[in-house]
């Protein structure tokens, strides 16, 4: 066994002194191409992404090296060498190519993904909306009647004999912004009503500041102003008996009304029954 | 007809020589029209935008090949048209290469405004 060993590394030996003695021992162009082939295996993309085309690229610089071997021909080698480093270069723009169609296809795939998403998202949003809504008039007592929803504010808004919103009145206010908010599409009435104390006339006015001040409220939140319609309607329409006081609290009082989605804009100002007291 | 001869008879000295003595070098002449197919392949794929360097060193090699096979330098023609067709591959490989990258890169934009749209808010506030 060490006798082989021996007789290998003599061998070695004597070829490379008898190279060493005839021709260059090695060939810069060759070096070039092994050391860009090296680098170029070494990179697992290109080696994942471009097989054929880096095998070939070994393959052609085995015939450079082959050449070398043989005959030590510069011209030769240089040239095949050439070839090699090309196929490098060739093998490196390959797994470029691949990782960019891959890329591509990722993407691709996560369009699909978003337009997928956009759709049952857009249907959870709007479940959910439907859900929020409900509970925003819930909690504002809201009444479905013929005439669409109407809200009552009760008069917790205005002081006595005033038009102008009290503090505190803008939470509740704020519910409705959010109700209407919601909808941007349905049109909004809003009708003051008063007691009976004072004149017909001052009721009247008085109510129409408040319907105004409410309206102007909702516009400041947002709320368009083309959708919203104010009236004051005074004492002529009551709720409840003004012969007492908890029926004259229940009188005084902004419904807010939102006709149907199907009902135009039209649909607020639909005649109301004239109630027995008339004017 | 005599033009036919000719070719004939110079096809039969190329044989002849490859057969006899140097049967491991390639002959030369099929080389250059792999190569100008290769160049033909290469330009349609659009490498005059997207390799011009690659491009014009094939053609020039192949220039300088068909020259040294006039000049009676196979050996020569055949290491350039090698050269020249490596460069050729290397023009087409580096177009596709540009291809895909602009692709991907308009998928990309094109999802990216996608994205942005499924992500904003629907309707009013």
């Amino acid at each position: 066994m060490r006798t082989m060993t021996t007789s290998v590394v003599v061998v070695a030996a004597v070829s490379v002194a008898l190279a060493a003695g005839c021709a260059p021992r090695s060939n810069r162009a060759l070096d070039r191409a092994h050391a860009a082939f090296q680098q170029a295996a070494q990179n697992p993309e290109i080696a994942e992404k471009a097989p054929v085309a880096l095998h070939e690229a070994e393959q052609a610089l085995d015939r450079a090296d082959r050449r070398w071997r043989e005959d030590r021909d510069e011209k030769e080698t240089n040239s095949l060498a050439y070839v090699a480093e090309r196929r490098v270069e060739i093998a490196r723009a390959v797994a470029e190519q691949k990782k960019a169609e891959d890329e591509a296809r990722i993407l691709n795939e996560n369009r699909q993904q978003i337009l997928l998403g956009a759709r049952t998202g857009e249907a959870r949003m709007a479940r959910e909306r439907a859900r929020h809504l409900e509970e925003e008039l819930r909690q504002l007592h809201a009444k479905q009647t013929e005439r669409g929803t109407v809200i009552t504010m009760g008069d917790v808004l205005f002081e006595t004999g005033s038009a102008e919103l009290k503090a505190g009145a803008m939470r509740d206010l704020q519910r409705l912004v959010v109700v209407l908010r919601d909808e941007p599409d349905r049109q909004v009435v809003i009708e003051g009503h008063t007691d009976d104390v004072g004149t017909a006339e001052h009721n009247r006015q008085l109510s129409q500041e408040r319907a105004d001040a409410v309206r102007e409220a909702l516009v400041t939140n947002g709320i368009s102003r083309d959708r919203i319609e104010a009236r004051g309607l005074g004492e002529s329409y009551p709720v409840a008996p003004n012969s007492n006081q908890a029926g004259r609290q229940q009188n005084r009082r902004v419904e807010v009304i939102i006709p149907p989605p199907s009902a135009t804009a039209g649909a607020g100002k639909q005649p109301r029954e004239q109630p027995s007291s008339g004017d | 007809m005599r033009a036919v001869t000719r070719w004939f008879g110079r096809s039969v000295l190329v044989v002849a020589v490859a057969i006899g003595g140097c049967a491991a070098k390639r002959q030369p002449t099929a080389k250059l029209e792999v190569v100008e197919v290769a160049l033909r392949e290469a330009d349609a794929s659009g490498s005059a935008q997207y390799a011009p360097l690659e491009l014009r060193l094939a053609r020039e090699k192949l220039d300088l090949a068909r020259r040294a096979m006039n000049a009676d330098d196979p050996e020569r023609a055949r290491r350039l048209s090698e050269e020249a067709l490596a460069d050729a591959q290397l023009a087409e490989a580096k177009t596709n290469t540009e291809k895909a990258r602009r692709n991907a890169e308009e998928v990309r934009k094109g999802t990216e405004a996608l994205h942005e749209e499924a992500t904003r808010p629907l309707a009013e506030p």
